[in-house]
C-alpha cells in the first residue's frame, strides 16, 4: 500500500509538471494542446488524491497522512530533479 | 499596498532568517541525524552483537543490581526499542544527584550478560546538542534553541508570503546561475518538505512548553510538582518499611505489562527502594511503541509481582501533547517513514544552509567595492563556511574519536563530544584566514575526507568493517558506513563545484550588455 502511495504521488507530481507550460518548454520542447494540459492537471490532482487513499487504506488516518506527507516530499523532489535533467 | 506588504515580508524574512540562521543549521543537521540515535549508538558500541530480548536483559541486569548495588536508593534499567539491542543499568546511591547516574552505569547484552563496553554518549549526544546545545547550561541552551524556533517560524511564514510565485516555480531547478540557482534551492527545499518544516517547529516549541510558557501551571496549582504529578504521573516514592523484602521475577511483572498494553513492549523500569518489603517496580512503555510518545506507567508491588493500579486514562490535552511530541521525535515511524523523516530534515538542514548562502549571494553584486566589503557582509560569508562545512567535520570528527580514543579513557565521552567540538574549532579557523573561495572549497574537502575517513577507520579498528557487515547482513553498521560515504561523497561534490565556479558570470554579462 505504502508502495502504491509512493507511485501514485510520483505520477501525481508528474503529470503536473507537465501540466505547466514552463516545463512542456523545457523537456518536450513545444506546448501541449490545452486540452492535454487540462487533462494532465486533473490527472495530476486525482493521482495525489489517491496516494492519500492508499495511505489511509494501508496505515489508517493518522499514520497514513504522515506517509502520505513524507511521500509526497519524496515524489516532489524526484520530479524536479528529473525535470532539471531532462530539460533541454 | 500588496508590494509593500509583500516586501516587507521579504525583508522580515531576511532577517529573521539570518539571525539566527547558524544555530538552525545546527538544530536542523543535528536533528536529521537524531532521527537515527539509536543506530548511531548501536555502531558507536561496536562491542555488543547479538539479538534484542528485553526479558532477559531486564533479567539480567536485575541480576547485577541485586549483586552490586544493594545498598542504593533506586535501580533503573533503560530496555532497548526495536532499534536497539543493549539495555543500561544504572543506580543511584543515597544523596546522588540525578547527574550522576553515569557512574553507576553499565551494559547489558540480548542475553543478559554485562558487557565490557567503550564509554560513549552514541547518538544521545546529537540528539541533545539539537535542543540543548553543549558547554552552556541547559536551561540557556533550551531557550536559545526556543527562540531560534520562535525565528524560523516566523520565517516559515513570511516566506510563504514573500515568495509569489509558490506555484509556478514549483518544480524549477536551474543550475549554474549563481543567485538564482540558490534562490531555487532555497525555495525548491522548503516548499516541498513545507508541511513538515511547520509540524517540526511547531511540535518543536512544544516539546518545551512548560519551560516556555510556564504561567499556566502557578496559575492552577500551588507547587509545581503538583502539576507534573497530574500532567505525567510522578508519584513520591514509597515510604521504607524498615524490614527487607525481595522481588517477585521480573519477566512476569513485564510480560503483564505487555498484556495490559495490547503487546507494546515495556521501556523502562524503575524500581525505587529497592531490597525493602515496601518497594514497588514501575515499568513504563516505550517511547517507540505508538505515536504519541508519553508512555503510560504500570505501578506493581515488587514482592508479589501484582498489579497495583490500572494504566490511567489521560486527558485530550495531555493525549495531544504525547501525540506532537512523538510526530517531531519520529520514535514510532518504521524504516521507510524513518528514511522520509530523515530526508525531509535533509530538506530543511539544506533550506537553511542555502537561505545563509543567499544572503551573501544577493548583496555581493550591490557592494559598493566588492575587494573589500563591509565588516557585517564578511562576517556572515565567514560565518557561513563555518558553519555549513565545520559542523558536518564536527560530527565526522565525533565518529572518528569513538574508534580512536583509547578504550578505558578517563572522560571518554566528554572528550568524544570535545572531539566534535575541536574539528569543528579548526575548520571554523580555516574559513576565518584563507580567501573567501578557497576556503570553501578546502573545508568542503576537508569535511569529505572526514566522513570518508570513518568507514575506513571503522574497518581497522573494529571487526565490522563494511565488507564484513555486509557480508553477515548487520544493515545498522551497513547502512551506517554507507551513509558515511553518501555524506563524503556530498561534501566533495560541493567542494569540486565550487572549484568550477566561474566568478561573476553576472558581472560580466552586465559589461557586455553595457559595451
Amino acid at each position: 500500500m505504502i508502495l502504491l502511495c509512493l507511485l501514485a504521488a510520483l505520477a501525481g507530481f508528474a503529470a503536473l509538471s507537465m501540466g505547466m507550460s514552463r516545463h512542456q518548454r523545457d523537456v518536450l520542447g513545444k506546448a501541449l494542446p490545452r486540452k492535454t494540459t487540462r487533462g494532465l492537471k486533473v490527472a495530476g490532482w486525482v493521482s495525489l488524491a489517491c496516494a492519500w487513499a492508499f495511505a489511509t487504506a494501508g496505515e489508517g488516518a493518522a499514520m497514513g497522512a504522515v506517509y502520505w506527507l513524507g511521500a509526497l516530499t519524496f515524489a516532489a523532489l524526484v520530479v524536479a530533479f528529473s525535470v532539471t535533467r531532462l530539460s533541454r | 499596498m500588496m508590494g509593500g506588504w509583500r516586501k516587507s515580508m521579504g525583508w522580515l524574512h531576511t532577517w529573521v532568517g539570518l539571525l539566527l540562521g547558524w544555530i538552525l543549521f545546527l538544530v536542523f543537521a543535528t536533528g536529521t541525524a537524531a532521527y537515527f540515535q539509536d543506530e548511531i549508538t548501536r555502531w558507536m558500541q561496536p562491542e555488543i552483537h547479538g539479538p534484542r530480548d528485553s526479558i532477559a536483559s531486564a533479567e539480567g541486569a536485575l541480576a547485577y543490581m541485586q549483586q552490586h548495588a544493594q545498598g542504593a536508593e533506586q535501580w533503573s534499567i533503560q530496555l532497548p526499542t526495536h532499534r536497539s539491542v543493549a539495555t543500561m543499568g544504572y543506580w543511584k546511591e543515597k544523596g546522588e544527584t540525578f547527574l550522576q547516574w553515569r557512574d553507576h552505569a553499565f551494559m547489558v547484552d540480548g542475553r543478559g550478560h554485562k558487557v565490557a563496553v567503550r564509554e560513549t554518549t552514541g547518538g544521545w549526544l546529537l540528539y541533545r546538542l539539537h535542543f540543548d546545545l553543549h558547554y552552556v547550561p541547559v536551561l540557556w541552551g533550551r531557550w536559545i534553541v526556543g527562540l531560534a524556533a520562535m525565528f524560523m517560524l516566523v520565517a516559515i511564514v513570511s516566506g510563504v508570503i514573500t515568495h509569489k510565485k509558490i506555484f509556478t516555480d514549483f518544480f524549477t531547478l536551474r543550475f549554474g546561475k549563481g543567485q538564482r540557482s540558490w534562490l531555487d534551492g532555497h525555495n525548491l527545499s522548503a516548499v516541498f518538505a513545507l508541511p513538515f518544516h511547520f509540524m517540526i517547529t511547531y511540535t518543536g516549541l512544544v516539546t518545551l512548553a512548560s519551560q516556555y510558557m510556564p504561567w499556566g501551571i502557578p496559575a492552577a496549582y500551588d507547587k509545581p510538582a503538583e502539576y507534573y504529578r497530574d500532567a505525567v504521573g510522578v508519584e513520591p516514592p514509597p515510604t521504607r518499611s524498615g524490614t527487607p523484602g525481595t522481588i517477585a521475577p521480573l519477566g512476569d511483572m513485564l510480560r503483564k505489562a505487555r498484556e495490559a498494553w495490547h503487546g507494546a513492549e515495556p521501556g523502562f523500569v524503575f524500581i525505587p527502594i529497592p531490597g525493602d518489603a515496601n518497594a514497588v517496580v514501575k515499568i513504563t512503555r516505550g517511547t517507540g511503541e505508538d505515536m504519541g510518545t508519553r508512555g503510560e506507567t504500570l505501578t506493581f508491588d515488587a514482592a508479589t509481582g501484582v498489579m497495583r493500579t490500572p494504566p490511567p486514562v489521560r486527558g485530550n490535552a495531555a493525549q495531544t501533547e504525547s501525540v506532537m511530541v512523538g510526530l517531531h521525535a519520529g520514535r514510532f515511524a518504521p524504516p521507510l517513514l524513518r528514511w522520509l523523516y530523515f530526508l525531509c530534515g535533509l530538506a530543511g538542514t539544506a533550506m537553511v544552509a542555502t537561505g545563509l548562502v543567499l544572503w551573501t549571494s544577493k548583496r555581493r553584486q550591490q557592494l559598493p567595492d566588492p575587494e573589500h566589503p563591509y565588516f557585517g557582509f564578511r562576517l556572515v560569508e565567514r560565518l557561513n563556511i563555518a558553519t555549513i562545512a565545520g559542523l558536518p567535520f564536527g560530527i565526522a570528527c565525533y565518529f572518528l574519536a569513538n574508534r580512536l580514543l583509547p578504550f578505558a579513557m578517563d572522560q571518554r565521552p566528554a572528550w568524544e563530544a570535545n572531539s566534535l567540538f575541536i574539528g569543528w574549532g579548526v575548520l571554523a579557523l580555516v574559513a576565518c584566514v584563507r580567501p573567501v573561495k578557497r576556503a570553501w572549497v578546502e573545508t568542503f574537502a576537508v569535511a569529505a575526507a572526514g566522513f570518508l575517513a570513518v568507514p575506513v577507520v571503522n574497518l581497522v579498528t573494529t571487526h565490522r568493517g563494511l565488507f564484513a557487515s555486509l557480508a553477515t547482513g548487520d544493515l545498522v553498521f551497513a547502512s551506517f558506513d554507507l551513509t558515511m560515504i553518501g555524506c563524503a561523497l556530498l561534501l566533495g561534490f560541493c567542494a569540486w563545484k565550487v572549484h568550477h565556479r566561474k566568478e561573476g558570470v553576472r558581472m560580466r554579462r552586465k559589461k557586455v550588455a553595457l559595451a
